[in-house]
């Protein structure tokens, strides 16, 4: 046991105190500093819009921390939700106090309103590039948010409520 | 298009074990455990690339309702996986330098896990959702950076013969001693993780304490009986798998109701279960094949279905990906390497270590899965271990040889190695596929290879093929077992042969490619020939095709193939003469045999062309004023007139005990595996057979010290 002398076992001891001691700082200083984003994910239902087409469909939001991934679907295809995890449309983050989210959605979300060009109309199922921007308020369950269209299409705002949450039925030892 | 449940499941089941056999295969041919290539086809599987490609068939092979069905399959497979893992798990690999090995582990893990802690002070307020508290992520993240993957590592080890080395054996006891100190660290991070706080998880991991003490205390002599039972009956019954199979599932169910997860239990089981060789040898081999060629590629089909690369949408993302990668290498490399250095290993074993102790794998898998489902980790954080997992078990081969090629290592073997004379001069390479039918090789070699004038040496080489990652015979322990009988058997051989003054000495190990370790042992050793023995070969009909054409192709030192008749003796010798290199090489191992033999006589078989008999080239004529009168006189050279070669040679062949023929263009030997004429002769032929190709133009050594010598008498 040639190995377990003097010298290991000092180099031993002071790098286990010098971790557990490191541990103990790093925690307390992340536990009473920094704080984890609030949870947003989830499938909102678009309640009040400009857009006549956007009213109805679902909005929903795939979170890790700051980063935000979704798309906007119509009600029944978002009801359907045949593919996990899906491949989303729209990403971005958190800038400030604003989520901000960048990517295509179908045309059609910007076609409905009176002044919007007839490109839109005309090709609504084409994606088109859109800015997407949510504001978490008044409530944790109501976001308001804005769709930015290609221009001249005009911005479309919107309030939109989010669903109850159905437990999935996973089986690998969560939520115990 | 709708489809049943359970014929969707089934199909994917299908597509899913066929898809990690090809990819799994495809990194085997690029030197990566089988293992990467399973994961990877897991995550082609999932939204990062069949899902990216094609959304609608993804949708329609992948719909959510099958995926719990699929879920459950994998967490069956987890746990039979985790019960190998335990049993695997052998006090034998504690025993040499375990204090060295425990020190240098818990450093390996101690500094990956500090700068883990550290990581996530930037990763928290970016990548983790509200409810998770900040030290069960640390916790977490830490734990995830700190794995080694016992199994890949000792995999890795086996295959490049590595189990005997200085380094092999030390990293092997440090991954063993990691693989239990890592668990214990992932059991509190659960524990806290599922609590929110570290106060509350102390009941779970007293429970959990309690409970490993229990199946050492009592769980041991308990499951003792099994080895009992097992020396009773000799075998392992279905009753006796039906009762271990129940137990593995009852530990699971326990941890999993003290709030640890169900794979400590099944590990625990496996850990504590009596190591009796037949046993555990019979249970595993049970076990491991369906939950590996079955459960486990479903595990990883589960696995990536949750990862997703295509959230790494931005540079900023794809930076905080690097960073883990980076952390998780640098971590696990400097505090190895710092242990080892501190330890007194010098700094090319420290190295290697060091990236020994680097490789993740699957055991990082399973850990980030527990994280994802208990919700500690995000997605995100998710993909960017998986993918830090696989970079890190994909660079430890590379990186390894790079650091300390096999070689250096192998001249470190901790077991004293058969002695090779130093001194020996003419050495012959014997490939033994079977030692039971291939005495007659070995005694050829020795034949060829006696000489009292020259140090002499045999190799009979018997090369041990692990097809698959990930079964129980490629085990370190195993391997060696299977080794040690292969030299039995070899040692059994030899002594019943007359190999004075030959010095005979077996060469056997682990091998993933004949052909090419054959000729790389022949270069590495220096042989002068390798001897082989004729194989038919599974699926061509050319019978000197397969392992031994890839050998007569690829070796870059002179070759022989034999086709044994069982000739008691090797008296009466044949060779058709052409003047080529080829026949030069056989009447060079001709004339061996006749200068160690007085009774032995050759015959150099001439035929008629264009009119004229075949005249002896400048080389054969220089060659045989060289030798003394007494082996002259032996040679015969009659010349024949014939119109078909082959049917005069199978003629002359009746009266001869061995016929000899060069891999030579006149006996129709263009194509790389010899070709049909020597095909031909080799099943017409009425003595035993020896082709001989050689392969330097130039320089032949095969009778250089022998004829100087005899000359010089």
């Amino acid at each position: 046991m040639h190995f377990l002398n003097k010298t290991s076992l000092i180099f031993y001891a002071s790098a286990i105190t010098l971790v557990v001691t490191l541990f103990m700082i790093v925690t307390r200083y992340g536990e009473a500093n920094l704080k984890a984003e609030k949870k947003i994910a989830g499938k909102y239902t678009i309640a009040t819009s400009s857009s006549k087409t956007l009213n109805g469909q679902v909005l929903e939001l795939d979170q890790s921390g700051i980063y935000l991934n979704g798309g906007l679907y119509a009600a029944t295809i978002a009801q359907d939700d045949r593919q996990m995890p899906k491949v989303y449309s729209l990403s971005g983050s958190k800038q400030g106090a604003l989520w901000v989210l960048s990517g295509t959605t179908s045309a059609a979300a910007c076609a409905s309103t009176d002044s919007a060009p007839e490109f839109t109309r005309q090709q609504g199922q084409i994606a088109t590039t859109l800015t997407l921007t949510i504001e978490a308020a008044p409530s944790p369950t109501i976001v308001q948010g804005q769709l930015t269209c290609p221009t001249p299409t005009p911005s479309v705002s919107f309030t939109a409520q989010k669903q109850p949450e159905i437990a999935k039925g996973e089986v690998s030892g969560k939520g115990h | 298009m709708h489809l049943d449940s359970i014929v969707l499941v089934l199909i994917q089941i299908v597509l899913v074990i066929a898809l990690s056999r090809l990819v799994g295969l495809a990194f085997r041919r690029i030197k990566q455990p089988l293992v990467i290539g399973e994961i990877v086809a897991g995550i082609m599987l999932g939204p990062s690339l069949l899902g990216a490609i094609a959304p609608m068939v993804a949708s329609t092979l992948f719909p959510p309702e099958s995926i719990s069905i699929l879920g459950v399959l994998s967490q069956i497979g987890l746990i039979f996986f985790m019960f190998l893992i335990g049993l695997e798990l052998d006090p034998k690999y504690l025993k040499g330098g375990v204090d060295l090995a425990i020190l240098i582990s818990h450093v390996s893990i101690l500094v990956p896990f500090s700068l883990g802690i550290l990581l996530s002070l930037l990763l928290f307020p970016l990548v983790s959702n509200a409810g998770v508290s900040f030290t069960a992520f640390a916790l977490f993240l830490g734990a995830a950076m700190s794995i080694t993957a016992f199994p890949v590592l000792a995999r890795i080890i086996t295959e490049n013969n590595l189990q005997n080395s200085r380094i092999g054996s030390l990293a092997l006891t440090c991954a063993a001693v990691d693989d239990v100190t890592a668990w214990c660290l992932l059991l509190v991070a659960i524990a806290v993780t599922r609590t929110n706080s570290m106060v509350g998880a102390i009941p779970n991991i007293l429970e959990a304490g309690l409970y490993i003490g229990l199946m050492i205390g009592v769980g041991r002599p308990l499951l003792r009986q099994f080895a009992v039972f097992y020396r009773r009956t000799g075998k392992l019954t279905q009753s006796m798998l039906a009762v271990i199979y129940i137990c593995v599932v009852i530990s699971a169910l326990i941890t999993e109701t003290i709030g640890i997860h169900l794979i400590f239990g099944a590990f625990l089981l496996g850990a504590v279960m009596p190591k009796h060789e037949g046993l555990v040898r019979e249970l595993a081999q049970k076990t491991e094949d369906f939950v590996l060629t079955c459960l486990l590629p479903i595990f990883f089909a589960y696995s990536g279905l949750r990862t997703q690369i295509g959230l790494l949408n931005s540079p900023p993302l794809w930076g905080l990906c690097a960073s883990v990668v980076l952390v998780a290498i640098v971590g696990k490399y400097v505090g190895t390497f710092a242990a080892a250095k501190v330890s007194g290993l010098s700094n090319r074993d420290a190295s290697a270590l060091g990236w020994l102790m680097n490789t993740r794998g699957l055991t990082e898998l399973i850990v980030l899965n527990i994280g994802l489902s208990l919700g500690v980790i995000t997605p995100l954080l998710f993909t960017m271990l998986v993918i830090m997992a696989l970079v890190t078990t994909f660079m430890t081969s590379p990186l390894l040889e790079w650091t300390y090629p096999k070689k250096m290592m192998r001249m470190e073997v901790l077991e004293p190695q058969p002695e090779t004379t130093e001194a020996a001069q003419y050495k012959i390479l014997v490939p033994v596929a079977n030692p039971n039918s291939q005495q007659g090789l070995i005694r050829l070699a020795i034949e060829i290879a006696r000489s009292q004038q020259q140090p002499t040496s045999v190799h009979p080489l018997s090369l041990i093929q692990l097809e698959q990652d990930y079964v129980f015979e490629s085990l370190p322990t195993e391997a060696d077992r299977l080794i040690q009988a292969q030299q039995e058997k070899l040692r059994a051989i030899v002594a019943q042969l007359d190999s004075e003054p030959v010095e005979v000495s077996n060469i056997v190990q682990v091998s993933n490619n004949v052909a090419k370790t054959t000729a790389d042992i022949a270069v590495r050793e220096q042989m002068n020939l390798i001897l082989l023995g004729w194989h038919r070969p599974a699926f061509s009909s050319n019978r000197l095709g397969g392992r031994v054409g890839q050998i007569l192709s690829t070796a870059p030192v002179d070759v022989a193939v034999f086709i044994d008749r069982q000739p008691q003796r090797l008296n009466r010798l044949l060779i058709p003469y052409s003047p080529n290199i080829h026949t030069e090489l056989g009447i060079q191992l001709a004339l061996r045999l006749l200068l160690n033999h007085s009774d032995r006589q050759l015959t150099l078989l001439r035929v008629f062309q264009e009119g004229q008999p075949i005249e002896f080239s400048y080389e054969w004529n220089q060659l045989f004023e060289q030798l003394p009168p007494t082996v002259r006189d032996r040679i015969l050279t009659p010349v024949i007139q014939t119109n078909s070669l082959i049917n005069t040679v199978i003629d002359a062949s009746q009266t001869a005990d061995l016929t000899i023929v060069g891999a030579s263009r006149e006996w129709g030997l263009e194509r790389q595996t010899l070709g049909r004429y020597t095909d031909e002769l080799a099943v017409r032929c009425r003595s035993s057979l020896l082709i001989t190709r050689r392969f330097n133009r130039v320089t032949s050594h095969h009778l250089e010290a022998v004829l100087d010598r005899t000359t010089e008498v």
